[in-house]
C-alpha cells in the first residue's frame, strides 16, 4: 500500500515541477489570448454589443482596401531580414564551427552584444551611421565617391538593417548547433574521394546544415513579423507594418476590437509559417 | 531623398519631424511654429504656411486635477509661468506667442511669433472633436494607402 502511493506520488512529481510555468502560461498567454478572441468579435459600440458577435472586424481586415497590403509588405520585410540573416550568419556559422574556443567565444559574444543592449540605443546608434548626416554618407561624400547621400534610412533598407542586426544571433546560434552535430568524418572521406573543397561544402556541408537553418530562419521571421520599435525608429513614417497599424489602433484610435481581430490575423499568419517550418523540418530530417 | 517626403502626423513634440527636415528627409511635415524658427535660427531653408482653406487655433491649457494634494501651490506655479516675465522669454527663447495682452516683445521676436491677426483668427476652424473622433480611423487608412502606394 505504501509502495503504491509512493509510485502514485513520483509520478505526481513532473506535474507538480510544471505547474508554476504552466499557472503562468494560463495566467498571462492563455486568458489574454481568449479575451483577445471575445474582443475580436465584439462590435465597437451600440446596445447588446457583448452579445452581438461580428466578424466585420476581420472581413475588414481584406476588404478595408489597405491593411492586406500592410501585411504584405511586413512578410516582404520579414522575407528580406530572413534572407539578409542568412546571407549573413551562414558564413559566420561556418567560421565559428572551424574556428578554435577563444576565436568562436569571441564571434559569439560580438553576435549576441546587440540582445544584451537597449534597442533604443542601439537604433539611435544606427541612425547617426545611416543618417544622411552619418558616419557613411560623410564618409563616402569626403572621399568623392557620391555627390548627393545616399537613402540608407527611412526606408525599408534601413529597417532591415536594423532588425538584422539584432535578430542575427537567432539564425547563427541554431544553425551553428547543427553544423557542429555533422560529422566531420564525412567531409574528410568526400575530401579523400577527390571532392573540391567547394564540391564537399555544396554536397555534405550544406545539404546537412538545412535543418539547423530551418529552424533559425524561422525564428528570424517570426520575430521580425511582430517586431515594432525598430522600424518605428528606423522607417519612421515611410514604412508601415501590421504591429504598427496594430498599436495605431489600441494607442490613437482606441479601437480595442479591430485591433485584437488584426492582431489574431497576425498570430494566424505566424501559426502558418510556424506549421510550415515544422513540416519543412520532419521533411528534411526524415 | 526618400519618397514620400511628407512627414508622420505631427504627434508628441514635434522633434522627430523637426529633425526630419533638418537633415532633408522630409520636405512637408505639420509641425509646431516655435520650431519652425528653430530651424531657420540654424540656417535650415523652411517656412511655414497655414492652408487657404483655415487654421487650427490651440491653446495649451494648465490642468489642475480634482483632489489634487496642492491646488493652492499649483495655481501659484501657473501663475509664476503665465507671468509677462516668463512668456515674453518663452517668446524670445522658443518663438511661442503669449495669449497674455500684458507681453511685450522686441521687433525682431514680435515679427516672429505674432503670426496672425484678427481677421486671421475669423478663418481659424474650430476642432471638431466629435468629427475628429469619428473620422480618424478613416484617416488614417487614406495616411497608410498613401504611404505604401
Amino acid at each position: 500500500m505504501a509502495g503504491a502511493t509512493l509510485a502514485e506520488e513520483r509520478s505526481r512529481r513532473p506535474w507538480l515541477l510544471l505547474a508554476p510555468s504552466a499557472l503562468l502560461y494560463a495566467a498571462f498567454l492563455l486568458v489574454p489570448l481568449a479575451l483577445l478572441v471575445v474582443a475580436s468579435v465584439t462590435p465597437a459600440e451600440g446596445p447588446g454589443r457583448l452579445q452581438a458577435a461580428t466578424g466585420e472586424y476581420y472581413a475588414a481586415f481584406a476588404t478595408d482596401g489597405i491593411t492586406l497590403t500592410i501585411l504584405l509588405h511586413t512578410l516582404r520585410l520579414a522575407s528580406l531580414v530572413t534572407l539578409s540573416c542568412l546571407v549573413l550568419g551562414y558564413p559566420l556559422a561556418l567560421f565559428m564551427r572551424r574556428a578554435g574556443p577563444k576565436t568562436r567565444l569571441a564571434i559569439m559574444l560580438v553576435v549576441v552584444s546587440p540582445l544584451l543592449s537597449s534597442v533604443i540605443v542601439r537604433n539611435v546608434a544606427w541612425l547617426l551611421v545611416l543618417g544622411r548626416e552619418g558616419i557613411i554618407n560623410t564618409g563616402l561624400q569626403a572621399l568623392g565617391l557620391i555627390d548627393a547621400p545616399l537613402p540608407l534610412l527611412y526606408n525599408t533598407f534601413g529597417v532591415v538593417v536594423g532588425v538584422t542586426h539584432v535578430y542575427l544571433s537567432f539564425l547563427v546560434l541554431p544553425l551553428f548547433a547543427s553544423l557542429t552535430t555533422i560529422n566531420p568524418a564525412a567531409e574528410e572521406s568526400a575530401a579523400i574521394l577527390g571532392a573540391s573543397p567547394l564540391r564537399t561544402f555544396l554536397y555534405v556541408t550544406l545539404s546537412l546544415s538545412p535543418p539547423g537553418a530551418v529552424a533559425g530562419a524561422t525564428l528570424v521571421f517570426v520575430l521580425t513579423m511582430g517586431v515594432y520599435l525598430t522600424p518605428v525608429i528606423m522607417g519612421e513614417s515611410f514604412v508601415t507594418t501590421l504591429p504598427m497599424v496594430i498599436t495605431d489602433l489600441v494607442r490613437n484610435q482606441f479601437e480595442w476590437s479591430r485591433a485584437s481581430a488584426f492582431a489574431i490575423v497576425l498570430l494566424l499568419v505566424v501559426g502558418g509559417v510556424m506549421a510550415a517550418s515544422g513540416w519543412a523540418e520532419r521533411r528534411l530530417t526524415t | 531623398m526618400p519618397k514620400p517626403s511628407a512627414s508622420t502626423p505631427l504627434s508628441g513634440s514635434g522633434a522627430q519631424a523637426e529633425q526630419l527636415l533638418r537633415t532633408e528627409e522630409a520636405w512637408i511635415t505639420p509641425l509646431w511654429n516655435g520650431r519652425v524658427y528653430t530651424l531657420q535660427e540654424q540656417s535650415v531653408p523652411v517656412d511655414f504656411v497655414a492652408p487657404a482653406e483655415g487654421m487650427f487655433v490651440r491653446s495649451d491649457p494648465f490642468c489642475i486635477p480634482r483632489g489634487a494634494r496642492n491646488p493652492a501651490l499649483a495655481k501659484k506655479c501657473i501663475n509664476y509661468i503665465c507671468g509677462a516675465p516668463r512668456q515674453s522669454g518663452l517668446a524670445q527663447a522658443l518663438f511661442y506667442a503669449s495669449p497674455s495682452r500684458q507681453v511685450t516683445y522686441t521687433p525682431e521676436t514680435a515679427r516672429k511669433v505674432v503670426v496672425a491677426n484678427q481677421a486671421d483668427f475669423k478663418r481659424a476652424v474650430p476642432e471638431d472633436y466629435n468629427l475628429i473622433l469619428d473620422q480618424t480611423g478613416a484617416w488614417r487608412r487614406r495616411w497608410n494607402a498613401w504611404k505604401v502606394a
